[in-house]
């Protein structure tokens, strides 16, 4: 997998031409909402994946990638919104670019274009769920369990082991289906085979026995073993007699079993599994149209997987994702419960198709014997009835229509009547006949038997391969469930583990023994959570929304885990935690750390107080994070950058306008006084509002950073570092002399009438305001390397105040005594 | 044929790594080795998994 090094976004969603470096490090992006933060996350997923998850899926209406991927201000020029990603394959350290436009988002251009470049952003576009937010990572706690099992299916792409599990359950049930016809040509042929040798067991002993019988009325050698070869005519050709037309007991055997047949089947129409089946196919009526379409499932299911979240990949019409999939599923579904009543009434079926396929092959032997006799019989009464059963076995067999299989089942087979005519004159025919000599009928047992031999041996072959198909299936298939069943349980308990020791990690302080239970079974996934030892219970049954997005946050990293391994280097987690306590969010920020380090995560954030707890406890650093601080329509983001705010404050300043100018100056030193705080430690009156203004921020800082100094020349002293002392000191009075030009402390006593005051200032008086400001800022960065100080802490301890490059390192640890 | 770099084991999908192990459940039958590694070829691939592809791999059969 990959790590980011830098993004470059032109003309998508909201932002014009944006550039961020990551330096494949962890990165924040912090700002207002509607600030563009969101357009970063997209820009990431869309670069990496050619998709964008906040247009596509459900709830999305009327949205599209390739409609509102763009900027709006390039509204039908998806060429023009491009993603350009520099990324770094993290196995090996190649350097690698992907660049996507949204017209073709499926058609990146890499460079270099090497095997691995390629796997490697193969196997990120294949994993969109690295982009979570937190509309998606609560819906992982709080869905249905049918809904959840599915979610998080998804989540660790299980689909194919669906599939697979479908398709041999479909192989099995085919091949076991394949198997009845050809049992019953076998057991028919295995009839036959019996009346032409007058035996009532197809044992070899008793067939052997009945052959060597004849055979030696012939005056033949035994036969003394059967092989798949033999022939138990063996030497009856070099005799001269042939066999008779019609072998009068053979014909005699073979009337009887018809006769037999024919009873079958009458006594068929009263039985109670007839009456059964035609009343589970009258009640299938209703639903006929639904049961047509039953093989379009296959078809419906591929429609879904080739959806491009545009327009029906069979007939291009536009759809919106989600209407197309509700109207897919919806069809799916009918078309599921329909094919299960089919299966039902097919299953009633299997008997009654038995009787009615026997018959035209107890039928087929005397339509020969009519024509064999010296007077032949016109056999057309009984070819009629051979064909107008196997028409209506045929139609039960194909099940659809239903009016054929009903009127198959119901309809008197008017051919019988003529066929059981015909049969009473070929029995009359047949009696009539001389009875053959010994030798002869011995002579047609042989023949007959052996033709029929033939035929079993054929039938029983086709029958023993599609057996052992059918049974290989059905083993295979039942091995799967068995292996995957497994699998899936140990993958749910592997993950109910790691989510307990993720959760407990930041939730130690008071949930130290907290447990978890993920429960699979058919479909569904339960997910239930102790709460307090008191009970298990739904994640947002007594669990406040903090904790659930706590939750949320431990239960896809502990999937994403699964899903990726080492894999798992980049994740993007877009305004996930915004319930979560502050508290809490140290802990969210080590674990991050600690336990996921060689995880990249952009995280986006709307609070500013979030972003420091990223940065204090070095999730991020100092360097890697973004301030959007407006956004306009035609611009785009813009970030924090005090050159930039300043430049523009001077351009207002020389322009007089002066009341634009001081509005820009408050607002930009409200967002730096808070960061001085933050970084310097500064004390501020908490408001429950959490609205701080300039007053609150600013004497807040300079307070802290003369406290830093103050401290700072104590230690030099105690270390007896006279020139380190000094040299704070005239740092100090420079420092103390800017933050007095701006009368920081005033802004304390009453802000308002300090902006007022502004606002009604005239350029000259205004510029020595903006210059004062300029230069305290300047105070409280390195003039090396730009950084704002800092204070490291080590525990509770604050140790040194430091900058990015380390120019400024003023200890603050006195020497022990 | 893919140029692609074969994947670690480890870091397959989910699914790959649950279709290994009944891959190798099968290939526990002496009887079975053969449809074990003929499945495998299929199961554990880019390609999308078809019934045409499951039988032929199952019953050893060609597109023929």
């Amino acid at each position: 997998m990959i790590s980011v090094e830098s993004i470059r976004i032109q003309d998508f969603r909201g932002i014009r031409d944006l550039t961020v470096k990551l330096d494949g490090k962890n990165f924040a992006v912090c700002g207002p909402n509607g600030t563009g933060k969101s357009g970063i996350v997209d820009a990431l997923e869309f670069g990496l994946t050619g998709s964008i998850s906040r247009l596509t899926g459900k709830g999305r209406g009327l949205l599209s990638v390739k409609e509102h991927g763009p900027h709006v201000n390039s509204r039908g020029k998806p060429q023009q919104a491009i993603i350009t990603l520099d990324v770094v394959l993290c196995e090996t350290g190649k350097k690698a670019k992907i660049t996507r436009n949204v017209k073709s988002p499926k058609a990146p251009v890499i460079v270099p274009e090497d095997p691995d470049v390629r796997a490697a952003f193969a196997y990120a576009e294949k994993h969109p769920e690295i982009t979570l937010s937190r509309r998606e990572i609560i819906k992982y706690i709080l869905a249905e369990p049918g809904v959840r099992a599915s979610e998080i299916q998804a989540l660790l792409q299980l689909e194919k082991l669906e599939t697979t599990r479908s398709l041999l359950l479909k192989i099995a049930n085919a091949s076991a289906k394949e198997l009845r016809p050809l049992e019953l040509a076998r057991n028919n042929a295995a009839d036959q085979l019996m009346r032409a040798m007058q035996i009532s067991d197809l044992k070899v002993a008793v067939l052997l026995e009945a052959v060597n019988r004849q055979r030696t009325i012939l005056e033949l050698i035994p036969i003394e073993k059967t092989e798949a070869t033999t022939n138990i005519r063996d030497g009856l050709e070099s005799q001269s007699a042939s066999a008779a037309k019609v072998p009068k007991a053979q014909a005699k055997t073979d009337l009887s079993s018809a006769h037999a047949a024919i009873e079958a089947l009458r006594a068929l129409k009263t039985a109670e599994a007839w009456l059964e089946a035609l009343q589970k196919i009258r009640m299938l009526k209703a639903n006929e149209a639904r049961l047509a379409q039953i093989s379009r499932d296959a078809m419906l299911k591929a429609a879904l997987e080739h959806f491009d979240e545009q327009s029906c990949p069979v007939c291009e019409t536009p759809w919106q994702p989600e209407d197309f999939r509700a109207v897919v599923a919806a069809q799916r579904a009918a078309l599921s419960e329909a094919a299960q009543q089919r299966a039902e009434a097919e299953q009633s079926l299997a008997s009654l198709l038995t009787v009615l396929e026997a018959l035209p092959v107890h039928l087929a032997p005397l339509i020969e014997h009519c024509r064999n006799l010296t007077e032949p019989i016109d056999p057309q009464a009984l070819i009629g009835a051979v064909e107008a059963v196997n028409l209506r076995a045929q139609a039960v067999h194909s099940f659809l229509p239903l009016d054929a299989t009903m009127a198959a089942l119901e309809n008197e087979i008017t051919e019988l009547a003529p066929a059981n005519a015909l049969l009473e004159g070929l029995g009359a025919a047949v009696a009539l006949l001389p009875e053959p000599s010994a030798r002869d009928a011995a002579r047609d047992i042989l023949t007959r038997g052996q033709e029929r031999l033939e035929i079993w041996r054929g039938a029983a072959h086709d029958h023993s391969k599609a057996r052992i198909k059918s049974q290989l299936a059905a083993q295979v298939h039942s091995i799967y469930g068995a292996t995957c069943d497994a699998a899936l349980e140990t993958i749910y308990k592997d993950v109910e583990a790691e989510f307990r020791a993720l959760y407990r990690t930041i939730n130690g302080d008071d949930e130290s023994a907290f447990e978890a239970q993920l429960t699979p079974s058919l479909g569904k996934l339960g997910f239930e959570v102790d709460f307090y030892g008191k009970g298990f219970f739904p994640p947002g049954a007594y669990h406040s929304e903090g904790h659930q997005d706590g939750m949320g946050l431990c239960l896809y990293l502990a999937l994403m885990k699964h899903l990726l391994g080492d894999g798992f280097t980049l994740a993007v987690l877009d305004d996930v935690l915004m319930s979560v306590d502050a508290g809490h969010r140290r802990e969210v920020c080590t674990l991050l750390k600690t336990k996921f380090p060689k995880t990249q995560f952009v995280l986006t954030t709307h609070d500013h107080v979030w972003l420091n707890h990223m940065r204090h406890s070095k999730l991020v650093e100092a360097k890697s994070a973004l301030t959007f601080r407006k956004w306009h329509v035609d611009h785009g983001p813009s970030e924090w950058k005090d050159s930039d705010v300043w430049s523009e404050i001077d351009d207002l300043v020389g322009k007089n306008e002066i009341r634009a100018a001081a509005a820009q100056l408050r607002n930009y030193l409200e967002y730096v006084s808070a960061e001085w705080c933050a970084r310097l430690g500064g004390r501020v009156e908490f408001k429950s509002h959490g609205k701080y203004e300039l007053g609150d921020l600013l004497p807040a800082a300079v307070g802290a950073m003369n406290s830093l100094y103050k401290k700072a020349k104590a230690s030099a002293q105690s270390w007896s570092n006279q020139r380190m002392h000094d040299e704070i000191d005239a740092n100090h009075d420079v420092f103390s002399k800017a933050a007095s030009e701006t009368q920081a402390e005033q802004w304390q006593i009453n802000p308002a009438i300090h902006y007022n005051e502004w606002e009604n200032l005239q350029r000259q008086d205004f510029e020595p305001v903006v210059g004062a400001f300029k230069e305290l800022e300047r105070q409280l960065q390195c003039p090396a390397c730009g950084d704002g100080f800092y204070v490291v802490h080590s525990g509770n301890e604050k140790e040194s105040v430091r900058c990015a490059c380390s120019n400024v390192n003023l200890n603050l640890k006195m020497k022990p005594r | 044929m893919s140029d692609l770099p074969e994947q670690d084991e480890n870091n397959l999908p989910v699914a790959d790594r649950v279709l290994l192990k009944f891959v190798d459940a099968l290939a526990l039958e002496e009887s079975l080795r053969d449809v074990s590694a003929r499945l495998k070829a299929v199961l554990i691939s880019d390609k999308p998994i078809t019934e045409l592809a499951l039988r032929q791999a199952l019953f050893n059969e060609s597109d023929t």
